[in-house]
């Protein structure tokens, strides 16, 4: 899959998750411009949220955690308190530490990646689904 | 190795030393995922505290000693929960 295609897939899943979250949270919105510490923010939860789209992990049966890209990247830079992961098939929800949890328990090793589309390589964690799956310690934000 | 190191100035002049500059931020970044299992190896808990204090706030990722620190205290609970659970099982 291409950047942009990829990109825009990704804005897909945001958008979806926007409209589920705004029924109870009315003010939720996407962080604007360039804003890799989280992609959207809930002010009347004061939480935010990290959206991954990873359709690949269908077929690979590894989620893959960035975490430098040329630069200190995705995982290594994110604030988010939630993690969203939609494989296209399902959706998991993280603590921005429970994925640290699953990497430093089950001694993940970082890898290196070069997608087709992509002009540097990245680094990355692959985690199996099964295994990030145990860490999924969250429920979606509800009102309180 | 520089994640063989446990206080965070020695891992950067190890990484001086021997890796080549374009690699260092890339080493900067993966430090974080070595250092807690590191550090837990530390035998006191003030040598812990002095490897987790070595890292500065301004450390390069951003949240470099907050990825420590969490990972270190995460690591721990885990083997305290595994010990108490053999303990249980002994008693």
């Amino acid at each position: 899959m291409g950047f942009n295609e990829d990109l825009s897939r990704g804005v897909t899943v945001e958008d979806d998750l926007l409209r589920r979250l705004r029924h109870a949270f009315p003010s939720a919105r996407r962080a604007e411009g360039v804003h890799p510490e989280f992609d959207i923010e809930i002010p009347e939860l004061q939480k935010t949220i990290e959206v991954k789209h990873d359709p690949m992990s269908q077929k690979t049966g590894n989620i893959v955690i960035e975490y430098y890209h040329n630069k200190p990247s995705a995982f290594s830079v994110s604030v988010a308190d939630y993690w969203l992961i939609d494989t296209g098939d399902t959706e998991l929800w993280f603590s921005r530490w429970g994925i640290l949890e699953c990497i430093l328990t089950e001694g993940v090793e970082p890898v290196r990646i070069h997608g087709p589309a992509d002009r540097h390589p990245k680094w990355v964690f692959l985690i199996p689904l099964v295994l990030l799956q145990r860490y999924s310690n969250v429920a979606p934000p509800k009102p309180l | 190795m520089a994640a063989k190191r446990t206080y965070y100035p020695l891992c950067l002049e190890y990484l001086d030393k021997h890796l080549d500059k374009d690699f260092h931020d890339l080493a900067r970044a993966t430090l974080p995922y070595y250092l807690p299992a590191n550090i837990l190896d530390l035998t006191t808990r003030e040598q812990r505290r002095n490897a987790i204090e070595s890292i500065p706030d301004d450390a390069v990722p951003s949240h470099t000693k907050e990825l420590v620190k969490i990972g270190v205290q995460m690591l721990w609970k885990k083997e305290r929960a595994k010990k108490n659970g053999i303990q249980r099982r002994f008693k």
